[in-house]
């Protein structure tokens, strides 16, 4: 039996996020001011669940082709025709804009003989879809177009050679897909979500950069590295002088809802430089720097966090005619990261507009896909522009090899991959065999590993 | 080699391709991002026309089956498919001019495939 704390968790000495946003003056959103973590389990995490073949079956089986998972955004798919291949292991869905505002999708395989109907990776637009092996062909809705010498399948119907569906779900410009047409719907799916983000409309969002690169290690492995700051001061010690850490906060709503929120121009506790005001603006990392190019001054009495508010509300506004001035300091700057089950990541604040996801490269338990992308707002013209198309790199690759990617995250990314490296192969490797977590840095560690069990055991 | 005036240049719109036969030669103009560019109207993958692909920077997507080209070079992107043919186009006095060989076209693109 795990035993389950009953003492409420010790906390980081120093700032907590909920003090340092309320220095910011001004109101402090409702959403940022809740704290949820609930108690857990402090039992060791089996490394098994990373490297066996038979639980990776497993999670592909009852947990993959179970839920809710994003598959593109909207813009991918803008046009009549549109469509976009989504990969999950072996599984492959065919994403299609039907009509001006249906979305269907299709288990992306030819009912003849299985070839797949368009290529993995790929989106384009075409008014019907034709396999290109022997040339049958469904209508966009899923119906039979044609089947070429019909006189030799006299033996089937065309209403049973509709494409089999895959269900669709949308959310802020967020495309979902799920497999399992016994699943709950996705707005039920999304738990707290959709109410969390009511001042963060990302439907008015583009993908500026999408960067999809090859990791060494297992999917939870690697994602986990982006659910605690507990090895930034040791991974990643030039991040600590300007940004929060092991101060963060933890926050897990429901089964598929975690988040982090970390405070951006904000030292963190373990810093043991003591930048000025204006240092730690000069320093600040953003995910875009051409966003908030020009150096500003911090005035007397103001902070690093408030001129940067205001500069990338100015810059917004300017670049988009978007008007987020309602939103407070922490709301527009901070790295406010959700985590949707399993592998989605959504940064919402118009500082840190990021898409993260990672999934099973293939069928392989060892290594994964890490999407990420780049947001900017649509111009004012309202003209949006094309999704920026996707730069694949491989795993000895660095992230600063990818045009318009920012030199300071690229280098924090590149410490990321190594340290995946030996910590897949530290797994194989060890005596001990599993993982022992903190209880609240790591916790959305555990509260992964707890709802895939869930799935698991279903 | 011989120019030939085509179409008047205001009608086509961007991202937007339309088939054209100049002399013999089906030809795909495309108002890229870039400017004008003009390739034979032939998939190498399946042999069909191009148009109505999708253009998107600078690469038009065949509607068919999704091969890609480049339409600067005419080369395959992704795939080993043979690169589509490429002909000087310009805008001129208002109007779109294409730029032929001066042979006729070989026989192949006489005959469009009975795919699509």
């Amino acid at each position: 039996m795990n035993m389950v704390l009953k003492q409420p968790l010790a906390r980081c000495p120093g700032d907590s996020y909920q003090t340092i946003i309320g220095r910011d003056g001004g109101h402090v959103h409702d959403v940022l001011a809740l704290q949820s973590n609930p108690p857990q389990s402090d039992a060791d995490i089996p490394f098994a669940r990373y490297t066996s073949q038979a639980f990776f079956d497993r999670e592909m089986e009852s947990m993959w082709a179970k839920v809710w998972q994003y598959a593109c955004r909207e813009e991918h798919v803008a046009e009549i025709g549109d469509y976009y291949v989504y990969d999950i292991g072996h599984h492959s869905i065919l994403v299609v804009r039907t009509a001006n505002d249906e979305i269907k999708a299709y288990h992306n395989s030819c009912l003849h003989r299985g070839t797949k109907l368009k290529p993995s990776c790929s989106e384009g637009s075409s008014q019907n879809i034709q396999c290109p092996y022997h040339g049958w062909t469904w209508n966009l809705d899923g119906t039979v177009k044609d089947i070429p010498q019909r006189w030799d399948f006299s033996h089937l119907a065309d209403e049973n050679f509709k494409l089999p569906e895959v269900r669709v779900g949308r959310w802020n410009g967020f495309v979902f897909i799920n497999m399992d047409a016994e699943a709950p719907e996705l707005q039920e799916y999304l738990g707290v979500l959709p109410d969390h983000f009511r001042s963060w409309d990302m439907s008015r969002w583009y993908i500026h950069l999408h960067i999809q690169k090859e990791l060494p290690a297992n999917w939870k492995l690697a994602q986990e590295a982006f659910m605690e700051a507990y090895h930034t001061p040791v991974a990643h010690p030039q991040m600590t002088h300007v940004v929060g850490d092991v101060n963060m906060q933890h926050d897990i709503f429901d089964d598929h809802i975690s988040r982090d929120l970390c405070p951006m121009a904000s030292p963190s506790p373990t810093s043991t430089l003591n930048l000025s005001e204006q240092e730690l603006l000069d320093r600040m990392l953003v995910s875009d720097r051409s966003v908030v190019a020009d150096r500003r001054i911090v005035p007397e009495g103001e902070t690093a966090r408030r001129v940067m508010a205001n500069q990338i509300c100015e810059t917004v506004m300017e670049q988009a005619g978007l008007d987020i001035s309602s939103l407070s300091v922490s709301e527009t700057i901070d790295s406010i990261k959700y985590n949707v089950f399993p592998n989605l990541f959504v940064f919402p604040s118009p500082g840190m507009p990021l898409i993260y996801q990672f999934r099973p490269h293939g069928a392989d338990k060892d290594r994964c896909l890490f999407d990420q992308m780049v947001l900017r707002p649509v111009p004012a013209n309202g003209v949006r522009p094309a999704p920026a198309e996707m730069v694949r790199i491989g795993e000895d690759d660095s992230y600063a090899s990818v045009e318009g990617m920012d030199d300071f995250l690229g280098l924090v990314l590149d410490q990321d991959t190594n340290i995946m490296r030996w910590q897949r192969e530290g797994m194989y490797a060890s005596k001990k065999g599993a993982e022992t977590l903190s209880q609240y840095q790591e916790s959305r560690i555990r509260h992964l590993h707890d709802t895939l069990d869930k799935y698991l055991s279903k | 080699m011989a120019t030939l005036r085509m179409i008047e240049a205001s009608s086509l719109p961007p991202s937007q391709s339309i088939s054209l036969l100049a002399g013999d030669w089906p030809v795909l103009v495309c108002r890229t991002e870039k400017g004008l560019r003009a390739v034979i109207d032939r998939c190498s993958h399946a042999d069909t026309p191009l148009a109505g692909g999708r253009i998107r920077r600078g690469r038009i997507a065949c509607p068919l089956h999704g091969a890609m080209f480049d339409l600067d070079t005419g080369t395959c992107i992704g795939a080993a498919y043979r690169p589509l043919q490429t002909f000087p186009v310009a805008e001129v006095d208002d109007w779109i001019e294409v730029t032929i060989p001066d042979d006729p076209p070989p026989a192949y693109l006489r005959a469009v495939s009975t795919a699509r």
